[in-house]
């Protein structure tokens, strides 16, 4: 044997790794993306088993398809578009489980946008343990939890986020505003 | 308070640093009024609290098996689906997983330890009762092996070295052992790390080290190269 092919010419008889334009850089590159998928996935999926399996397959996707990958664009926010469709394409063929929504959306809204924070103090939300935050976090419904992570974990922009999650910009600063006032009424005590 | 209403939404914008998204008239309002500046403090605080609580890391645990979960996507009758789905579950949990045994088992420290590729590919022979691949896979330098049987598996690891100092393990499985889907080869996450599990005539050999993801993939190919002709 000559020696082992690079990864590069493997990626020609293989299939999973990027194929022609992708390279080894990039391929590490979404490898190393794996904890952060995982930690997306949680959000999208709120179960760790199906995060896992999502984050595996998100980064076997990532690799095949590295060669529609644009340099000098965000590479996270490219890998979660590819996970959060194929989250809804597991959703879609029932291999993922139905959302399940606290409350009906219209009443949602209407508390998220009235409620009254102004009885909430800073102080309680900057002592607030990060279980309890977690907890929050865990129960607001997925349309706001995923911007309010893509934004606020993962650094993406208002235009990135809007992006991976396919609506307007303007649909994702309302979404995070609602969110983000859920979860103040719960760390505050008022929901 | 109905002016604040219209000025609230964009709060979460500037609290995020999307001042730019932000009317000249909403900044104008929210600098002069207590209860609009007020709640942009509690989305800041928010914002980093949040950061904190999610950012810690999180272990993962081994994926699913996707045959079982296909499978049970195409079942019919929701009462089918949930017993299939209690039996998938089951076997999920009880069945041993020879590829997560074989990852781990490179984490153990080699029994026998020699930079001879030849002595290495006889020790393994003899402890594992069963014809070798080629251990000579350059520019990876052989260090060691090791023997274990566990999840009804005989796993041979063998260790290298890359030229540049990185450790890097293939656990040979039995040659019965083979990961479902039926790629040459499947990458999966192990304790949080790429492993490849790389299908050969001579075995499965699962690939894990400390490496870059391309030291794995390219032993991938060396792997599959080197067993071509056997």
């Amino acid at each position: 044997m000559t020696g082992p092919a690079d990864a590069r010419a493997y990626i020609r008889t293989v299939g999973i790794t990027p194929d022609a334009g992708g390279s080894a850089d990039l391929a590490d590159q979404i490898a190393a993306l794996q904890p952060r998928l995982f930690r997306f996935g949680l959000t999208l999926t709120r179960d760790q088993e199906d995060a896992a399996d999502l984050a595996q397959e998100t980064v076997a996707r990532a690799l095949a398809a590295s060669w529609r990958f644009t340099p000098g664009t965000n590479l996270p926010a490219w890998v979660f578009r590819i996970m959060r469709n194929l989250h809804l394409n597991r959703v879609r063929d029932g291999r993922a489980g139905p959302k399940v929504e606290s409350l009906d959306s219209v009443r949602e809204v209407a508390f998220a946008e009235t409620i009254d924070l102004s009885s909430v103090e800073k102080a309680a939300i900057e002592r607030a343990s990060l279980a309890a935050v977690r907890e929050a976090f865990a129960k607001l419904p997925a349309k706001y939890a995923l911007p309010i992570h893509l934004v606020t974990v993962e650094g993406l922009s208002y235009a990135e986020t809007a992006g991976v999650l396919d609506v307007p910009i303007g649909t994702v600063m309302s979404r995070i505003y609602r969110g983000r006032r859920l979860l103040l009424a719960a760390l505050g005590g008022l929901a | 308070m109905s002016a604040c209403a219209e000025h609230r939404r964009f709060l979460v914008a500037i609290a995020d640093g999307e001042a730019a998204a932000v009317p000249a008239g909403t900044l104008e309002h929210i600098r002069d009024c207590p209860d609009c500046a007020g709640e942009l403090d509690l989305h800041r605080a928010a914002a980093v609290r949040l950061r904190q609580a999610l950012q810690l890391p999180a272990a993962q645990p081994a994926p699913k098996r996707r045959a079982g979960r296909a499978g049970l996507a195409a079942g019919g009758a929701i009462a089918a689906a949930l017993l299939a789905a209690a039996g998938i579950f089951a076997l999920n949990v009880s069945r041993p997983d020879p590829v997560l045994a074989a990852a781990r088992a490179g984490q153990q420290p080699p029994q026998f330890q020699s930079s001879d590729a030849g002595q290495i590919g006889t020790w393994c022979a003899e402890e594992s009762g069963r014809p070798m691949p080629e251990m000579d896979l350059p520019p990876l330098r052989p260090v060691g092996a090791r023997m274990d049987h566990q999840a009804g598996a005989g796993i041979v690891t063998v260790y290298y070295v890359s030229p540049d100092g990185r450790p890097l393990t293939i656990g040979w499985l039995d040659a019965s052992v083979a990961p479902a889907g039926g790629r040459s080869v499947t990458s999966r996450l192990v304790d949080g790390r790429l492993v490849l599990v790389a299908l050969s005539a001579r075995g499965t050999a699962v690939i894990s080290g400390q490496g870059p993801a391309s030291l794995l993939w390219s032993t991938a190919a060396a792997v599959e190269e080197s067993t071509a002709g056997n």
